[in-house]
């Protein structure tokens, strides 16, 4: 019974890496595997902001596996996001050629294509256009207004001066009396 | 920094601010005051009693290092105020020593006594502190008579007062050698352990048993032929006390 449940365990662990990379000889699987290291790294440093970097790593991972188009995707995409739709359009054109007309991912980036082929591609224009597909295809959608971190620091900041002026407002004023002063004459007020 | 970092920073930020902001609303009596002393006043639970909630004059004495004064403060107008209250006694004396500061304090309402309370703090040159007291309907004190605080009426255990029937008890002086109640019979200063020499002079509480501002001739031991000192008594250590 054991050696049943661990051979499903290894099978679903092949499963899930097999649907994870895409298809690859056997033989050059470390390489594969680098380069979807490469990959992960860059989406994350992509969903970051940290554009750069992500550019990097996706470079580094269309070098180790230049057969692949998703690296090329990436590329792309991050190029537009950087205003580079030069570098993008050549990255989009690697990406399609090496994916079926039928790929889902198609249409995301041969809208990216179309936007930097409009005039003024270049422009951040070109690169909010760009985050937009971005955002509708490629990477998760932004979280609505109550995820931000800023939100609850607001509402607890409203709500803790609302609290506090309230009290200010409505309790009872300190009695004061005048102070005396006390010298080595005496006291007085 | 990471989005939840950044939102317990603001969230930090905010509640600091609101706090501070609530801080900042409740104004200090001795604020601007370079040494001082705030007095908070309030009225003691009195079983059996009615606890004193207004009053239109506070009368306060003060000991302050080797000074005493009586003086009162009170509303503007002169109108009725209720309890709590607070009040700052500011020290303008020289020298760069801490002070020790006796309060008795005494809550007046159409020139009745409603309420006595006291209490002390020390206090250095440029610092503030702080006494509560709780006003509590005041005992029946024989006026004029001398008592050690807490004996009939409000005031430090370690002073000697005299009762005051329409308003504070008037310190006589703290006392070095600790007070003694004497039932019967005025409580005074002990003299201590040491002996007065026959015949010499003695402020009441050095050598021998008595009141602070007066002066007494010893006589076998105890102080006889008082003599009440107008401005206080001061003692010498090689030679006989005497008047100021």
């Amino acid at each position: 019974m054991t050696a049943h449940v661990v051979w499903i365990v290894l099978a679903a662990q092949l499963a899930a890496g097999l649907a994870r990379a895409e298809p690859a000889p056997a033989a050059d699987r470390p390489v594969e595997q680098l380069a979807l290291d490469h990959l992960d790294r860059g989406v994350a440093a992509y969903r970051a902001g940290e554009l750069v970097r992500a550019h990097a790593e996706f470079a580094e991972a269309s070098r180790l596996a230049p057969d692949r188009p998703n690296p090329y995707r990436w590329l792309a995409l991050t190029e537009a996001a950087l205003g580079e739709c030069a570098a993008a359009r050549v990255h989009v054109e690697s990406f399609l050629s090496r994916v079926p007309p039928e790929d889902p991912r198609v249409p995301e980036v041969a809208a990216l294509r179309e936007r930097c082929l409009a005039p003024g591609p270049t422009t951040a224009a070109a690169v909010t256009s760009t985050a937009a597909v971005h955002r509708g295809a490629a990477a998760p959608t932004e979280a609505p207004v109550v995820r931000r971190w800023w939100f609850w620091a607001a509402i607890g900041a409203v709500a803790i001066t609302a609290a506090g002026a309230t009290y200010a407002l409505t309790r009872d004023p300190a009695v004061r009396l005048p102070p005396v002063t006390c010298d080595p004459a005496g006291c007085h007020p | 920094m990471t989005g939840r970092s950044r939102a317990a920073c603001a969230a930090a930020a905010a509640i600091a601010a609101g706090l501070a902001g609530a801080a900042c609303s409740d104004d200090d009596p001795c604020a601007g005051a370079a040494t001082c002393v705030r007095v908070d006043i309030a009225a003691a639970s009195a079983p059996g009693g009615r606890p004193v909630a207004n009053i239109d004059q506070l009368e306060l004495d003060v000991v302050y290092g080797d000074h005493h004064a009586t003086t009162t403060t009170q509303a503007a107008g002169g109108r009725t105020s209720a309890l709590p209250l607070a009040t700052a006694i500011v020290l303008d004396l020289p020298g760069g020593a801490a002070v020790a500061v006796g309060v008795v304090a005494a809550g007046k309402l159409g020139a009745s006594v409603l309420g006595t309370g006291a209490g002390s703090t020390m206090v250095a040159p440029r610092h503030h502190a702080a006494i509560a007291i709780e006003l509590s309907p005041t005992a029946d004190c024989n006026a004029g008579a001398l008592y050690c605080g807490g004996d009939q009426l409000a005031g430090d255990p370690q002073t000697l007062y005299a009762c005051n029937a329409g308003g504070v008890p008037i310190a006589r002086g703290a006392c070095r050698n600790g007070c003694v109640v004497r039932p019967g019979k005025d409580d005074a200063c002990s003299g201590g352990s040491a002996a007065c020499i026959e015949g010499g002079r003695y402020c009441g509480g050095d050598k021998l048993d008595g009141d602070p501002q007066t002066l007494y001739v010893c006589m076998s031991g105890a102080g006889v032929s008082p003599q009440r000192c107008a401005d206080g008594c001061a003692v010498h250590t090689d030679d006989d006390d005497a008047c100021r």
